[in-house]
């Protein structure tokens, strides 16, 4: 079943990540614990987001959620996932006192066999130490870049940085905003703006978008907004690559591969899918 | 590091991904530049664990209500799309599915 592969996939990706981007935490000097936190946090909203069944989360889950794949309504009763990363990274946010992974985290990490992220040589951490990566986050562009290749080299200024990672979260959201309303407020306004501007396609509509957009709006619309005149109905979504497209009179045929779709709240992953469709 | 699709970063991971990563850098933990090199590295993961490890297929039909083809970048509309896949089916009312080139431009 594609749907049951996706826990496992998503697992995988998930380590992958973590393992890859360890040596760019240590460039930027951003301690270990913080990319602890991204893992949680990213898995807690997975795991929230109930798009497969997680193994671990809960025995009978998988059960039904290998039922629930016949594509009927969203009627099983599986219980709440616990959010505890959710909760403990913003437990941390706000109180730096908590900043060393407590034993329960310490406990689920062993578990899922990720016990070498913590290792041993690494110190609790200490209360003030949140305030020295704002720190060095605040002082980060006077670090002169000393160990060969630049990694950061594609980004001119923190600045631009933030220009460019508002623009990826904005843009992202506003595309695949599956899980019904907003996030947070910005964003909202941010979304009916853009539909806005899809429907109209005016350009006194496009100067709402961040300053950086003003100069290629236009250009940058056409590419953005695909399908957009459709976007307020869709929530179900196919990401994939195409190896080929073809039509004969109104038939199409594609050949589709390396897919993730998103259907009825599912999620489901494909390494290859041919699409027939009529015209 | 070698160019990958960005596309899959609209997918449920992707998605709560760029949400965890922009919480690390509201609160200051973490920079921008950092947060595009670990969605740079899940453009990679994901590119490489659909290439490499889904083995499984599905067949879509429907009806073709829009298509678009631009910057090397296939848009469909499906209305009243089914889906089968190698165990199961599903259908919705509509779905859009997106679609980059598998052959990258140079290879």
């Amino acid at each position: 079943m594609s749907n049951s592969i996706v826990a496992a996939i998503y697992r995988y990706v998930i380590d992958d990540v973590v393992r890859n981007v360890q040596a760019d935490f240590e460039g930027h000097g951003v301690d270990t614990s913080v990319l602890e936190e991204l893992q949680r946090s990213w898995e807690a909203k997975i795991v929230q987001s109930r798009v497969a069944s997680f193994p671990g989360e809960d025995v009978g889950y998988d059960q039904q959620g290998m039922r629930m794949n016949h594509m009927d309504s969203y009627s099983y009763n599986a219980p709440e996932p616990t959010i505890n990363s959710a909760a403990s990274l913003a437990s941390i946010i706000n109180n730096p006192e908590n900043m060393a992974p407590s034993a329960a985290s310490l406990a689920s990490l062993a578990q899922s066999g990720r016990g070498q992220l913590l290792e041993d040589d690494e110190e609790p951490l200490s209360g003030k130490l949140p305030e020295d990566m704002r720190h060095y986050a605040h002082h980060y562009r006077n670090i002169p870049q000393n160990d060969g290749a630049a990694d950061t080299a594609v980004m001119s200024s923190p600045d631009d940085a933030m220009e460019k990672w508002k623009k990826l979260r904005d843009e992202r959201r506003r595309i695949a905003q599956l899980d019904g309303a907003s996030d947070d407020d910005d964003t909202h306004a941010n979304g009916t703006s853009d539909s806005a501007i899809a429907a109209h396609g005016s350009s006194d509509d496009i100067k709402v978008e961040a300053p950086e957009d003003a100069i290629n709006s236009d250009l940058d619309d056409s590419d953005e907004d695909e399908g957009d005149e459709d976007a307020e109905e869709i929530e179900h979504i196919v990401l994939c690559q195409y190896e080929k497209v073809t039509r004969s009179k109104n038939k199409w045929k594609c050949v589709l591969r390396d897919g993730i779709m998103l259907l009825n709240g599912r999620d489901y992953l494909f390494q290859k899918a041919n699409g027939d469709f009529e015209w | 590091m070698p160019l990958y699709y960005e596309l899959y970063r609209k997918g449920t991971l992707g998605a709560a991904l760029t949400d965890s990563l922009d919480e690390l850098i509201q609160a200051g933990h973490i920079t921008p530049q950092l947060a595009i090199q670990v969605l740079e590295q899940y453009d990679k993961s994901m590119s490489e664990a659909l290439s490499n490890k889904v083995k499984s297929k599905a067949v879509i039909k429907g009806n073709l209500r829009t298509y678009r083809f631009c910057d090397d970048v296939w848009t469909f509309i499906i209305k009243d799309p089914s889906f089968k896949f190698d165990h199961e089916m599903a259908t919705t009312d509509k779905i859009k599915i997106v679609a980059c080139n598998a052959r990258r431009p140079g290879e």
